[in-house]
């Protein structure tokens, strides 16, 4: 077997976006994720594709890379982003030359911009608080980062990478030149694999610092805790930000058939993942409802929490930069390892270029990244397929990209590929058939993850069984035991937000997943 | 709003599930004129129409068969309700079980009548599932017999009701049954259709050639039983069922499926015997307000659309169900009474029946309308009433995740029947 | 804007009641819970289900059976109204607004005008409705004849527009504005406002917010049973009462009462109960302009359980049940109250 050049460690947007680059250059690519795609920061944020004015008055080089990202993305990626705009409103809360700052900031840095009135605004989000009367309206956007994760991974693979879900690194075996050798189980495969790269990459995000570790090198990095509220139902047309010095909660996103509340920014001392609390919750639904008010009568589907790796000498907690940082290791005595920490969904792929960049110098590579330029995908059209109805079309082309036309044949051509499986979101069987076969999907979540069935109002409640039927039907799982954990992963989210209407579908649930079909007891009852 | 005329009735029955029509027909039964007003959408009807009186894991110490006591001591929350009665508990249940099943033989709805035999039978989904009375198509799937036969889940390709493979494979699980085996069918009278409403199923399976069509399907399996998803409305229930079985001779018999016919069957059959026992059934109504005179509530406004309508009674019966079926409504984390009338709070010893999942919120759904032991109701102020009564999931300790389901509602109309029937 | 709607716990209620979806199946009519709850959450992407938001009948079943009474007809008008525009319109709802645009009507005039009334300073005013007006002149002629005969002075309102229910339908705000401001005008100085078609009717108390009656309340709550006698049926005729929804569902059970009540008033008479009686006919929500063929299936599904009842006709209090079901064919239809005038007795 050839050997590999690179292994990246890491299944997030970095990691896969590094992976892609390489494999893209004609490097010997390896990528090791311990768990899902996509299952860690890059799962776990809002969405948003930045148009950098954010962070126009705080942190200027993220804002340009941002804003220059953002036109990128949309060019290459553009199957995953929904270009719904953004508007920066102006409230009682917005300081007194704040938004003059805010300007000119944006006139600085090239950001483009568009001052409306306050009908212009009303027409473009009608359900902003009454008393918002001017906004300014800039080229945010919502991005799908599960999406766009795996379409880095299917474009990576395509190119010759190889790239593993469940595969967590053990060890290292270190050397003169530095890192040797290392050990990995794969847990699909239920082997230990030994791998001998000439060059590591660190993309672990958060746990950047434990694989650092376990080389002896210490990163400084800085994890913090952001928290994020889901709504049911678009109750923005486009982001909504509050025109004020960064807070907790100012940010509307909406996101497929949900709008999503964020954030807060605490640090995070343990180890493992993070959990949104309860009066989180509640100050992002305060802040979220001085935006727009119909919050307050929205349903509150669930909250979670992500972890941002931040440089640590970048400051702390919200006035900490968000740019990114590629670290030789060479410095410390480990030839070849690089580590990767801070950045933004929205600039994963300059971070990934740099990175490689990097590892192309290190390893005598000539070749140039090509991912400004070269499409993730072609955007889909399924109008061939008359036979799907127009809502499937829509959904499929806006969930799957440039695999929608494979995933609307699927569904033709399989026997109950049309039948109805999650109604909130609209998936067929034939699309959770189609993925469901693939090495990578092992459980419901991954599942879950590819297309979005289960994200719904009813978290799975209801569409549960199906999934698990899908899903047994491919891998002959333990049927049983993915539901339970399934609804077990569910629940964590809910728990916060459980009250009015979810508290009562939750109710319904419960009368049926432990009462009749007694899922998690022995036995249901009358 | 105009006025229809006011009607005058013996008692006034506010919810048309299970509890307000059981409630009903006992008095009804009892000589007094009963009206049942109702919003048509009712928990009962999206059950799984089967009942039981006693807690699983009580009934897997005790072994199959369970005597009175036991029955009697281990209904949740009856112990506390009936504090010291159980030897009227024991009456109740046997009664009570004994008029539900007279009343929906009559309406073609056949159940299981021996309340002493536990049930054991297959969801659905595959997996086991306890109850006391079950329709009688549907106990002929006890897995006590089961167990060293051989059983085959037969689904219908459009059907959406059963997924045989998956069944199959969860019964399996349940090591106590052989390996059963799972079995595709394409009706053609299904017409290729990709997925029917299980109403729509139904109506094509009216027709002499579906049936036809279905028992060639089961007579060309191997197997000796047969469960199939729900196939029949209660119109044609028993006969479709019967003729299954006999065309095929095999035991053909229904799963325990929530959600779909059977809770609809319940319902209907409930509705179709109370009316014959001349209750007034005034569906699609809402209660709207409620006079009170001391201790009594004497008068009710009742609105349907434009019109507006009084009605006095001597007896008012609150079976309006939980927070799914209307009778409570939920605020953030605060279960209230819709009507604000009656005092809402939750019963001391009662517990969540639901395990795993620590969802603390749910205990919540543990609060309902309060209610002496007679099942007479507490006004907001903290009057004891003399003529109202609750009955089913309307009640604190009675909502479907913390009591027993429809046998709790089922025996708390009982009891309030009964005792309304003094001052009806 | 769209609202997405709190109070829905998936369970399915709606989609199994929906005549529409139990007919035709989710892969032609996603049903109610997706039209309606679903995929309004999706903001403007609702815009590709226009086509199918036109084929719900506006029956109201849905609603009735869901445990969250969410209004979910109503959440399908919203959103039709929304995404109206003219481009998109099926040719059946671009003839109704041409009707409504060139004569005020649903539908084209007839070319016989039926007898001119005086105008008269009565108190009671009589609106037959664009169907009752152009295409079913008995139903016109029989509550007349029933009105005068009991003694009842009435007036026809003058210059009278289509109630707009159809406008409602098909979301058009603007015709709708237009005919409303022109009703109002013409009843102006009403006490009593009788109707024989429940579109029209419910369309008077949900968006004029006016009262109105249909004749079978006005009958059943103004005339005495004394000036309402019947005589016996040539035959023993087996008759079917089909339960208009846009009667049962929005103006209360109490019209159905009354209309099984005055039946049964009729000798010789034999009631006969079909299968789901308020089950919709298909006529209703502009289907049968917009998807005539969902319209038509629904009305053979109807006949079909009327003939299973062994019924030799079927009668119901709306003009619109009346056409649709005899459209499909196969028994005779009549309105209600042109059947009970065709019953009076001679004798005062």
């Amino acid at each position: 077997m050839p050997r590999i050049e690179v292994l990246v460690i890491g299944g997030g947007a970095t990691g896969v976006g590094v992976a892609r680059d390489l494999a893209l250059r004609g490097v010997r690519t390896m990528l090791l994720e311990r768990s899902d795609f996509c299952s860690g920061s890059s799962g776990a944020n809002h969405g948003m594709l930045h148009s950098g004015a954010r962070y126009a008055l705080s942190d200027a080089q993220s804002a340009r890379d941002c804003a220059s990202e953002n036109e990128i993305l949309r060019k290459v990626a553009g199957f995953c982003i929904q270009d719904c705009g953004g508007v920066f409103v102006r409230t009682a809360l917005t300081p007194e030359g704040h938004k003059e700052s805010f300007l000119k900031a944006l006139k600085d840095l090239g950001i483009a911009n568009q001052p409306l009135s306050g009908s212009e605004l009303r027409v473009r989000e009608p359900r902003l608080a009454p008393e918002i009367d001017e906004g300014i309206a800039v080229r945010d956007a919502s991005i799908d980062p599960f999406a766009l994760v795996l379409a880095n991974v299917r474009s990576a693979r395509q190119a010759g990478a190889e790239i593993r879900n469940y595969a967590e690194v053990r060890s290292f075996k270190l050397g003169r030149g530095g890192v040797e050798e290392v050990l990995a189980r794969d847990a699909t495969k239920g082997e230990t694999i030994r791998i001998k790269p000439e060059l590591v990459v660190n993309a672990s995000g958060a746990s950047a610092g434990h694989i650092s570790s376990m080389v002896g090198l210490s990163l400084p990095l800085l994890v913090d805790k952001g928290s994020m509220l889901v709504f049911d139902g678009r109750l923005v047309n486009g982001l909504v930000n509050h025109l004020r010095p960064a807070a907790d909660g100012d940010v509307l996103v909406p996101s497929h058939s949900a709008t999503i509340a964020g954030t807060t920014s605490t640090q995070h001392m343990r180890p493992g993942k993070a959990t949104a609390t309860k009066e989180e919750s509640k100050r992002l639904l305060h802040e979220a409802a001085l935006l727009v008010p119909a919050v307050k009568e929205a349903r509150m589907v669930r909250a979670f929490a992500g972890l941002r790796h931040l440089r640590s000498d970048s400051g702390l907690g919200r006035g900490a930069s968000r740019s990114h940082q590629v670290i030789d290791h060479r410095d410390q005595g480990i030839d070849n390892m690089v580590s990767l920490t801070g950045g933004k969904l929205t600039t994963y792929r300059l971070m990934a270029e740099r990175c490689a960049d990097l590892v192309c110098q290190k390893l005598g590579v000539r070749s140039r990244g090509i991912t400004a330029r070269e499409p993730l995908g072609p955007s889909p059209d399924l109008r061939q397929f008359p036979r799907l109805s127009s809502w499937s079309r829509l959904r499929m082309s806006s969930r799957y990209g440039p695999l929608a036309t494979e995933v609307a044949k699927h569904c033709l051509r399989s026997e109950r590929g049309l039948e109805v499986a999650c109604s909130c979101e609209y998936v067929l069987r034939g699309e959770l058939d189609f993925f469901a076969k693939d090495e990578d999907v092992r459980g419901l979540d991954d599942l879950m993850r590819r297309t979005r069935a289960g994200m719904g109002y009813c978290q799975g409640g209801l569409c549960v069984m199906k999934l698990a039927s899908v899903l047994h039907e491919r891998k002959k799982c333990d049927a049983r035991e993915v539901i339970g954990t399934f609804l077990e992963e569910r629940a964590k989210g809910i728990e916060m937000v459980l009250e009015g209407p979810q508290l009562r579908q939750e109710v319904l649930k419960m009368y049926l997943l432990a009462g009749t079909y007694g899922l998690r007891k022995q036995g249901g009852e009358g | 709003m105009r006025e229809l005329d006011p009607l005058e009735i013996d008692v006034l029955v506010l919810g048309g599930g299970a509890a307000g029509l059981m409630a009903a027909s006992v008095l009804a039964d009892e000589g007094k004129s009963v009206a049942v007003v109702s919003r048509s959408a009712t928990a009962t009807a999206l059950s799984t129409g089967c009942i039981s009186f006693v807690r699983s894991d009580v009934f897997r110490e005790r072994g199959a068969k369970v005597d009175l006591e036991t029955l009697a001591h281990s209904v949740h929350p009856f112990s506390d309700l009936f504090d010291g009665a159980s030897s009227t508990l024991e009456e109740i249940i046997l009664d009570m079980s004994a008029f539900l099943v007279r009343a929906l033989v009559d309406e073609g709805l056949e159940m299981s009548a021996d309340v002493f035999t536990y049930h054991r039978l297959l969801t659905n989904l595959g997996t086991s599932y306890n109850c006391s009375l079950a329709p009688l198509h549907t106990a002929a799937g006890e897995l006590d017999e089961l167990e060293r036969s051989d059983l085959v889940f037969l689904g219908f390709r459009g059907h959406p009701d059963l997924d045989p493979d998956l069944a199959a494979h969860i019964v399996s699980s349940d090591r106590r049954l052989k390996s059963p085996s799972s079995h595709w069918a394409k009706l053609k009278t299904f017409k290729g259709r990709t997925e029917l409403t299980v109403t729509e199923a139904a109506e094509i399976l009216r027709s002499e050639a579906a049936k036809e069509e279905v028992a060639k399907v089961i007579s060309d399996l191997s197997e000796e039983n047969v469960a199939v998803p729900p196939l029949f409305r209660l119109a044609h229930f028993e006969k479709g069922m019967r003729w299954l079985r006999k065309a095929t001779g095999r035991n053909v018999f229904e799963l325990v499926t929530p959600l779909s016919l059977p809770g609809q069957r319940l319902q209907e059959g409930l509705e179709k015997h109370a009316a014959s026992e001349g209750c007034i059934l005034l569906q699609d109504r809402e209660l709207t307000g409620l006079r009170f005179e001391g201790n009594r509530v004497v008068e009710a406004t009742v609105v349907s659309r434009t019109r507006e309508q009084r009605m006095r009674f001597n007896a008012l019966i609150v079976a309006s169900g939980d927070v799914i079926g209307g009778g409570l409504s939920l605020e953030g984390l605060e279960v209230r009474d819709p009507l604000s009338a009656f005092k809402v709070g939750k019963v001391k010893k009662s517990r969540v029946g639901v395990r795993g999942i620590e969802l603390k919120a749910l205990e919540t759904v543990e609060t309902g309308l309060l209610a002496g032991n007679d099942t007479r109701l507490i006004s907001k102020e903290g009057v004891h009433m003399q003529n109202a009564f609750g009955a089913g999931s309307v009640l604190a300790g009675f909502s479907y995740p913390t009591g027993v389901g429809l046998g709790g509602s089922l025996i708390t109309a009982w009891v309030a029947a009964r005792t309304a029937k003094e001052v009806a | 804007m769209l609202t997405a709607s709190p109070g829905c716990i998936e369970c399915g209620r709606c989609a199994r009641a929906c005549p529409v979806t139990t007919l035709r199946g989710f892969e032609d009519f996603p049903g109610p819970r997706t039209l309606a709850v679903d995929a309004p959450r999706f903001g403007k992407e609702l815009s590709s289900l226009r086509s199918d938001l036109e084929k719900c009948t506006t029956c109201w079943r849905c609603e009735d059976v869901c445990p969250s009474r969410i209004p979910l007809v109503d959440l399908i008008l919203d959103a039709r109204r929304e995404l109206y525009s003219l481009e998109g319109l099926p040719s059946g709802h671009r003839r109704i607004l041409e009707n409504i645009d060139a004569y005020q009507r649903a539908v084209t005039p007839a070319k016989e005008r039926g007898p001119v009334v005086k105008a008269s300073a009565a108190k009671l005013l009589y609106f037959p409705g664009c169907i009752a007006e152009e295409r079913l002149p008995a139903i016109r002629s029989s509550t007349t004849a029933m009105l005068s005969s009991s003694g009842h002075e009435f007036r026809f309102a003058e210059g009278w527009s289509c109630c707009g229910a159809p406008l409602e339908k098909i979301g058009d705000q603007r015709r709708l504005q237009k005919v409303k401001e022109e009703n109002l005008k013409a009843f102006d100085g009403y006490e009593t406002l009788v109707t024989s078609c429940p579109g029209c009717l419910t369309q008077f108390v949900r968006s004029y917010k006016i009262d109105a009656l249909h004749t079978l309340e006005f009958l059943k709550e103004s005339v005495s049973p004394v000036k309402l006698q019947f005589r016996s049926s040539k035959t023993r005729l087996r008759v079917a009462l089909q339960q208009p929804c846009h009667l049962a569902r929005t103006i209360g059970p109490h019209a159905i009462d009354y209309s099984y009540q005055l039946l049964q008033r009729v000798p010789g008479l034999k009631l006969v109960e079909i299968d789901e009686p308020s089950r919709c006919c298909g006529g209703g929500g502009g289907v049968v302009a917009g998807h005539p063929d969902i319209a038509l299936s629904l009305a053979q599904a109807k006949v079909r359980s009327a003939l299973d009842a062994k019924a030799d006709i079927i009668v119901a209090p709306c003009p619109f049940c009346v056409t649709n079901l005899g459209r499909a064919g196969g028994l005779p239809v009549q309105d209600l109250v042109e059947f009970l005038a065709s019953h009076m007795s001679d004798r005062k």
